[in-house]
């Protein structure tokens, strides 16, 4: 697990939502496995975000339509996996964050934190090898923080992924095996 | 591609089942209006193109029309030629006319019509002229000294109408009118009945007995100037046209429809209004899907930012409000035909249009009913992808973030 930290303004999310492939940057490469993504067409963005990343936004971001397991399934049924493996991998993944019994729920029924883990549910349902999470925390009492912030320590540590996150947070750093500090858009010496 | 529509209909389904029901009642009722009122006046017009073309076929030209050919004024031996005809499929009746006479006079007003000998007992098989009598009673096969006058012919004391300005004007049943015939010879004859059915160039003719004919003009016993013929089924006219001139050669056989010159402009400038019309409700249906997926897509801006940047393609998002436009015109076009077919038909048989040229119904056509649904949808379709392959295709930052 990696964490990004810094002052409000220290360009965090921006380096999050360039390496996220959300953002293009102005200047400078993005590589994801030793290949190099920044001229890359949106159309191959796209894919490339749907099949090796996943994304959490602070702000919960589900889609208001949707049940939690029907968010959650989404991008695995636009990678192209059948309706019964898209079920069974949400199923599992709800499962994994604790929100097995919140599978039909709707996200204006959820909590924020409840609204967080099918966030990070989702971002995980293709088997992505990395998964930035812009400030997962940011909007969550601390009760909730806790389990977000365990559910993505659970992630890591079951499933393998590499977990990026950007947090404010000084109590965040015992999550990370490896902290990154910005500091004006640039990382600061001691840490690289 | 199979996967974008996959999404596509998810995403679309959830959308119309979970989405607001305001809007999709809003569309559907606005859909539907547009789909009664793009058949409502084409079926108006058809109805008054189905009337005009009725009105010909009952009472002037019938389903075909036999005339002389060459520099011959007159068929001969119509009697045997009918009954040829008669005998000919396809054929349910038939009937023959003399042009005897082209004046007709009433005190000192006199004007020129054609004045047709028919016989009173198959006239009535072909034309229904017979039953538009206003005043007294058509032709019995004994009369002789009767007439029979159109309402453009008699007036009738209608003078004030534009319509019957040039007619005798002040004729009824059971007056007297002179009618100079072909041989230069007048003839003095009752009026037994005044007929009127609509069709302006029909209420022109005047008609009397062919009996009448062999008395003061016995040379033209036994010919025509027109022979007419009823067919079993409309639309079979080509068919038995083929039929009818192989047997006689000496007359020259049309259809009905080549014979509609008098109505054609007529019913061109109608198909004209028709077709601007519907143009114009095409383009109402049109900016109403624009505007609620334009409208849709601008509250969703947020939500679209977040579908593409967890790997939903533009393609699979246009897809799904396609289907939106789609599922939004069939409930439409659904509403739309039954509103018009069970409420507004009925409510227009109950209560027809008053045209000049009679009663309009509306005429609607299984046909255009299922092609006006099919551009209907298609135009919805355009009026959804346009705004929304421009909106999903914004930059993922400014979506999300503004």
């Amino acid at each position: 697990m990696v964490c990004i930290m810094g002052k409000s303004g220290s360009g965090k999310s921006t380096l999050l939502r360039q390496l996220g492939l959300i953002d293009v940057p102005t200047a400078g490469s993005v590589y994801i496995d030793g290949t190099e993504v920044t001229g890359l067409a949106e159309r191959r963005r796209s894919a490339l975000r749907l099949e090796k990343l996943g994304y959490v936004f602070q702000e919960y971001a589900l889609l208001p339509e949707l049940t939690a397991e029907e968010n959650v399934f989404l991008p695995a049924l636009m990678a192209g996996r059948s309706r019964t493996e898209c079920r069974a991998a949400a199923g599992r993944l709800l499962d994994l964050v604790d929100l097995a019994d919140r599978r039909t729920h709707r996200p204006n029924e959820l909590s924020g934190g409840q609204q967080q883990r099918v966030a990070i549910a989702r971002a995980l349902v293709n088997d992505p090898r990395i998964l930035f999470a812009d400030e997962p925390t940011g909007n969550l009492d601390s009760r909730a923080t806790e389990s977000v912030m365990t559910a993505l320590v659970r992630m890591n540590e079951d499933l393998g992924v590499t977990i990026v996150f950007v947090s404010h947070d000084p109590d965040h750093r015992k999550f990370a095996k490896q902290l990154i500090f910005l500091r004006d858009g640039s990382l600061t010496e001691p840490y690289l | 591609m199979q996967r974008s529509l996959r999404v596509a209909w998810f995403l679309g389904i959830r959308s119309i089942t979970r989405g607001n029901r305001a809007v999709l009642a809003m569309t559907a009722v606005l859909m539907a209006l547009v789909y009664a009122e793009l058949l409502f006046i084409p079926s108006l017009i058809q109805g008054a193109i189905d009337q005009v073309e009725g009105g010909l076929r009952d009472s002037l030209t019938a389903n075909i029309a036999g005339t002389p050919t060459g520099s011959s004024t007159t068929i001969d031996g119509t009697d045997a030629l009918l009954e040829h005809i008669r005998d000919t499929s396809g054929v349910k009746a038939a009937t023959a006319t003399l042009l005897a006479g082209t004046q007709v006079m009433h005190g000192n007003l006199t004007g020129s019509w054609s004045v047709l000998a028919v016989d009173p007992d198959t006239y009535g098989t072909v034309f229904t002229t017979p039953t538009h009598m206003i005043e007294g009673s058509f032709l019995d096969p004994a009369d002789t000294d009767q007439i029979v006058l159109g309402i453009g012919v008699a007036g009738a004391d209608r003078a004030n109408s534009a319509t019957f300005r040039s007619s005798l004007q002040t004729v009824h049943a059971g007056d007297s009118v002179t009618v100079r015939l072909l041989n230069g010879q007048p003839h003095d004859f009752e009026v037994k009945g005044i007929f009127a059915t609509g069709l302006t160039p029909a209420d022109q003719q005047a008609f009397i007995n062919q009996r009448a004919i062999a008395t003061v003009a016995p040379q033209l016993t036994g010919k025509a100037t027109g022979v007419f013929v009823r067919t079993d089924r409309l639309g079979d006219e080509p068919r038995v046209v083929e039929r009818l001139q192989a047997q006689a050669p000496s007359v020259h056989f049309e259809s009905w429809q080549g014979l509609s010159a008098a109505v054609k402009a007529q019913t061109e400038s109608f198909l004209v209004i028709k077709n601007i019309l519907n143009v114009v409700s095409l383009l109402v249906a049109a900016i109403t899907v624009f505007i609620v997926t334009y409208v849709d897509l601008v509250s969703k801006r947020r939500t679209i930012g977040i579908e593409r940047a967890i790997g939903i393609t533009p393609g699979a998002l246009t897809m799904s409000y396609a289907l939106r436009a789609i599922v939004f015109a069939l409930i439409g076009i659904a509403l739309g035909a039954a509103i018009f077919l069970l409420v507004i038909v009925p409510l227009v048989r109950a209560h027809p249009f008053h045209f000049p040229t009679g009663a309009v119904e509306l005429s609607v056509r299984g046909r255009e009913l299922r092609r006006d649904a099919l551009i209907l949808m298609a135009v919805a379709i355009v009026g959804a992808v346009i705004p929304a392959s421009r909106s999903v295709r914004v930059r993922l930052i400014e979506a999300i973030w503004g």
